[in-house]
């Protein structure tokens, strides 16, 4: 669990009721290439299925709503290990770049993602991390801050013979981080507050292997996406660097980051 | 080396003061409250034909010495009637002087007392005092007198930001701050995260606060000094007073104990219980309390005994899903001893604890943390002669550090039980200060101190490779946490490391006139702990870490130059002071620094410096029925962390960024005045430029989510921040004649209701899609009523 935003999430109600938008001049910086190669592989009953795409685009002022697409890049991905090549091509013009079959990384090899746009290439290296399975997800009665919450309770055991980084993706574009460190070998249950859910409503809980590095590079991202905003008790934000690499020109880097988790997932309607 | 030179000086003054041959008798004695036999701080007890004079020490004591002779001897102190003696004097005398107030005790509207203008002959400046009165008037959110608020109105001192805990002092951070409450450490000064400070305005009589030129007395905090001095409690007869206010009520007895041998005082505040959450469910609660006790015992004219407590705690608790407690614990022991009419001595004891729990039930575990320490401190103040007065003592302060515990709430948890490593330190301190008028025109004080650190041993240090526990990752252009090679365990008695510093302090006045004078100070300061906290504004969670191998002690050196006018016949007076202050091993944090449960909290800073420079002016106008003070203050903030070697670029490229608290422009003014015998008013308005923040270049959207994209820190501020308050203060005219005296204080916080920032979030709102900027302003305009009583 990230114990920090837990603290702060205390600290931020204080300031709940006391907030408005404004509009600010802000600054631009020039735009940068954005990678969004995330891949989660799923082992159901021997059925091995690989979800995810390269998704490029280019970082964009602040209060643009859209990011624009970034088209014709060149994109493959080499395990490092086999030396086997899988070419990623563009559906249309969307930025979204996948293989035209399935394809299905594998522990134990090492996978570089190259990208190459604008006569630049970036690189960055990525292993398939191990999760384990989701024991429960149920809903329970328990309220936070307002009382309308909806309660999630999530269950699910921790491999004792390693050092785990979970990603949870809880639908909604709601994410958190949490390595095992206080919780080794141990069945670990804890809740999930969620706003405005309506009955029937349909959750799917996913939990992801991560390494260490893009564990931590998620809770900074987590954090900086505001999803916990915490009033005056703000650290200073911090420069984003994934693991993409600009080989052509080291200080034009790339945000975003390619990953590779297993995944395993839950689902349930809400009452 | 100044240091050398320092202590040559010395000898040659010790010298001196044996010079004089004239017949020479010393008058000493304690100045008290005559009704409460209360002791006063700060009187002047003056001999006009001679043309000197001494003000009582912390402790009511005063001492002089003069060639035989009669003279005529005048006590004033402002708020009580002047007192005038003739004294024969041909032998040493002891006179314990009463003072009686002028007016009724409520009705002390002194809003501007005398001693809190600084004396043009004395060599201190940098010093603000205040007392307990001038707080109460001063107009504060929900009514809730309170010191920290006080001080902020002072030039040089600011906070982050309103409900920002702490106070920062010359662009100081809030960890570099001495705070002292009768002689006892306060770890954690606010309540609340910021809203209100832990000290009960009852129960205090003066604060004072040191922002430069500090004595050699104090040590072990670089920015300031923040003196708070109990109330002993009446020792004639019961009295109580309190107050009922929108915040908290508070209580406090006092009364004689053992036929006048001695005076008890215990005073308690607590909040109402559902603050800020009025409007949520029932099941959530956060509330303060504290209490404050104390007990003098006189064993005879020369022997004192002091026992105070202080207990204060913080409850916040959420649907029982989430309780957090926090506070801090002190306890006192002082002997106060007169070897001779001219040397004064006190001996303190003192433990002191700061702890934070939480329970988070819906991840299921307990985690609790804290600081502890023993203090023994033998302080003399030594009346050699009229023109020097030396100070001198020793102080060891043994600290436990407890940097956090973790432990399963619940059967199905899942946690497993964690004890990060504790740490062990220990602080010892010598020191000989000397106060030294050399002519009628130019005094100095001067001293130095030794302080010496010792990190003790504990279990499971980490090593790394290459003694470096942060790495820096070249591809990725990172620093990162580098591997342990392996963890040493050490004895207690052991030393993992150990720091010595000299520290001297120089402070001098030079009056040009009766009204006028420049002043001078240099100090350098060793700080061996740190608040470790990334946040903008310290949380009541962030832990305190020692020095040791991997963190070195934080070195101040400070200058400041004054001048200092009084004009009598307006009722002005004008204080203006420069400084510049450089600190080295400032740590930073690396990006994404996880500072919360962290074993091995070096992996995640990096040794930096700082500075601060500013410009303060100090104006008062003190009338009859009118005072006022303005200050402001022109100053600079900064820190940087270059890299380590050519190949790292250091946090933020190396660059200078301002710290989160610095302010370039800080105004504040206070208006107070009586308009009859029933009504005062009182104002404040303050501007100060908005507090430095990131505005986003940028966003990126990855996995759904946007993410605002930051450049160099702080290079942004928020708007500017201004409010103005006031309040008005009633006594009712049958006061008089009755033993019930009330008293209402009506407030009205940010009268113009200004939206002032907090912070701004940027973040995608989910509902219309459209990125924002959220501006949190928490206190929009406030008012309250507070009922304050005595009998």
């Amino acid at each position: 669990m990230d114990f920090k935003n837990c603290c702060l999430l205390l600290l931020s109600i204080i300031y709940v009721g006391c907030e408005d938008v404004v509009e600010l001049e802000l600054p631009d910086s020039d735009p940068r290439l954005v990678i969004d190669a995330s891949f989660a592989t799923t082992f159901n009953a021997g059925k091995i299925q690989t979800e995810g795409a390269v998704i490029l685009s280019l970082s964009a002022p602040f209060y643009d709503t859209g990011n624009p697409p970034v088209n014709n890049a060149t994109v493959y991905i080499t395990n490092t290990t086999t030396d086997e090549v899988h070419n990623f091509i563009e559906v249309g013009d969307s930025g979204a770049y996948i293989t035209q079959y399935q394809w299905n990384p594998e522990f134990l090899s090492q996978y570089v993602l190259t990208v190459i746009s604008g006569n630049e290439t970036y690189e960055g290296t990525a292993t398939l991390i191990p999760t384990v399975p989701l024991d429960e997800v149920q809903q329970g009665d328990g309220t936070l801050f307002s009382g309308e919450e909806t309660e999630i309770i999530v269950k699910f055991t921790d491999n004792g013979s390693r050092d785990d980084h979970y990603l949870f993706d809880l639908d909604f574009n709601l994410y958190l981080t949490t390595e095992d460190r206080f919780y080794q070998g141990e069945q670990f249950v804890f809740s999930y507050f969620y706003e405005d859910l309506d009955p029937g409503q349909e959750i799917t809980v996913r939990i992801n292997g991560v390494d260490r590095q893009y564990h931590d590079y998620m809770t900074l991202l987590i954090e900086q996406s505001g999803q916990n905003g915490s009033g005056p008790f703000q650290t200073l934000p911090s420069t984003l660097r994934g693991n993409m690499v600009n080989r052509t020109n080291p200080d034009n880097y790339a945000y975003g980051y390619f990953s590779l988790s297993e995944r395993n997932e839950l689902t349930l309607f809400i009452d | 080396m100044p240091q050398n030179l320092l202590l040559a000086v010395f000898g040659c003054f010790f010298l001196f003061s044996n010079l004089f041959s004239q017949q020479r008798y010393t008058i000493s004695g304690k100045v008290s409250e005559g009704s409460s036999n209360e002791s006063l701080i700060g009187v002047t007890v003056a001999f006009p034909e001679l043309g000197t004079g001494t003000v009582t020490n912390e402790y009511g004591f005063f001492s002089i010495t003069l060639p035989e002779g009669t003279y005529r001897l005048e006590i004033s102190y402002i708020g009580y009637a002047d007192q005038s003696r003739v004294i024969f004097l041909d032998k040493n005398q002891r006179l314990d002087i009463k003072m009686t107030g002028e007016a009724e005790e409520l009705e002390e509207v002194l809003l501007m007392v005398d001693n809190e203008r600084s004396d043009l002959r004395k060599p201190q400046m940098s010093v603000s005092m205040l007392n307990a009165g001038t707080i109460k008037k001063i107009p504060v959110v929900l009514g809730e007198a309170d010191v920290i608020k006080s001080i902020l109105l002072l030039p040089g001192v600011t906070s982050a930001g309103e409900g920002a805990s702490g106070f920062n002092v010359r662009g100081g951070a809030v960890d570099q701050n001495l705070i002292l409450l009768d002689e006892a450490i306060i770890f954690n000064s606010s309540h609340l995260f910021g809203f209100f400070s832990v000290f009960n305005p009852d129960a205090i009589k003066d604060i004072k606060l040191y922002k430069g030129g500090i004595p050699a007395k104090y040590g072990g905090r670089i920015s300031s000094v923040l003196e708070i001095y109990q109330k002993e409690g009446n020792s004639k007869e019961i009295k109580i007073n309190g107050g009922l206010g929108a915040v908290s009520s508070r209580m406090l007895v006092e009364g004689p104990t053992l036929k006048n041998k001695g005076s008890f005082l215990i005073g308690g505040r607590a909040s109402y219980a559902h603050l800020f959450l009025p409007l949520l469910d029932n099941n959530n609660q956060a509330y303060f309390y504290d209490l404050n006790t104390k007990v003098s015992h006189k064993i005879d004219k020369n022997n004192n005994l002091f026992l105070s407590g202080y207990f204060g705690r913080d409850v916040l608790g959420i649907s029982e899903s989430f309780v957090n407690v926090y506070g801090n614990s002190v306890i006192n022991l002082r002997w106060n001893h007169l070897y001779s009419e001219k040397l004064f001595n006190n001996l303190s004891m003192i433990y002191s604890d700061y702890f934070y729990g939480l329970d988070l039930d819906f991840v299921g575990f307990k985690w609790n943390s804290g600081i502890r320490n023993f203090n023994v401190k033998y302080d003399f103040k030594h009346y050699i002669s009229n023109d020097f007065q030396l100070n001198y003592g020793l102080s060891n302060i043994h600290y436990k550090f407890n940097p956090g515990e973790i432990e399963p709430n619940r059967e199905d948890s899942g946690i497993l039980p964690e004890k990060l490593i504790d740490k062990f330190a220990n602080e010892f301190a010598v020191y000989l200060d000397a106060e030294h008028k050399i002519s009628d025109r130019f005094t100095l004080q001067y001293g130095l101190r030794w302080s010496y650190f010792v990190r003790l041993g504990q279990d499971g240090l980490n090593q790394y490779p290459n003694g470096l526990p942060v790495i820096f990752n070249e591809t990725y252009q990172l620093y990162e946490k580098a591997t342990p090679t392996g963890t040493e365990s050490y004895a207690r008695s052991d030393q993992l490391a150990s720091f010595n510093t000299w520290e001297p302090r120089l402070s001098m006045a030079y009056s040009l006139g009766d009204d006028s004078a420049v002043k001078a100070s240099y100090n350098h300061l060793a700080q061996y702990l740190s608040l470790i906290s990334n946040t903008s504004s310290p949380t009541p969670l962030d832990v305190w870490a020692p020095s040791g191998p991997y963190i070195k002690p934080q070195i101040l050196d400070q200058y400041a130059i004054g001048y200092f006018k009084d004009l009598p016949e307006t009722g002005l007076s004008v204080e203006t002071e420069i400084f510049l202050k450089k600190i080295q091993n400032r740590i930073d944090y690396i990006d994404g620094a996880d500072l919360i449960a962290n074993n091995a909290i070096e992996q995640v800073i990096l040794n930096g410096e700082a500075r601060a420079y500013g410009w303060e002016v100090l104006l008062r106008k003190k009338m009859d029925k009118f005072n006022a003070w303005a200050s402001y203050t022109l100053s600079r903030s900064e820190q940087r962390t270059p890299g380590r070697n050519a190949s790292e670029p250091g946090i933020n490229g190396g660059d200078w960024y301002q710290t989160s608290f610095d302010k370039t422009h800080d105004f504040s003014l206070n208006v107070s005045m009586e308009l009859n015998k029933s009504w005062s008013l009182n104002g404040n308005f303050i501007f100060q430029t908005g507090q430095p923040t990131n505005y986003p270049t940028g966003q990126f959207s990855y996995k759904g989510l946007v993410i605002p994209i930051y450049g160099a820190r702080n290079t942004d501020r928020l708007p500017s921040y201004h409010r103005a308050d006031i309040s008005a203060t009633f006594l009712p005219p049958k006061n008089k004649n009755r033993k019930w005296k009330g008293e209402w204080v009506f407030g009205i916080y940010n009268l113009y209701n200004r939206r002032n920032a907090a912070s701004i979030a940027f973040e995608r709102n989910n509902n219309n899609g459209m990125n924002e900027s959220i501006r949190t302003a928490i206190f929009g305009i406030v008012p309250s009523v507070t009922y304050n009583f005595k009998l």
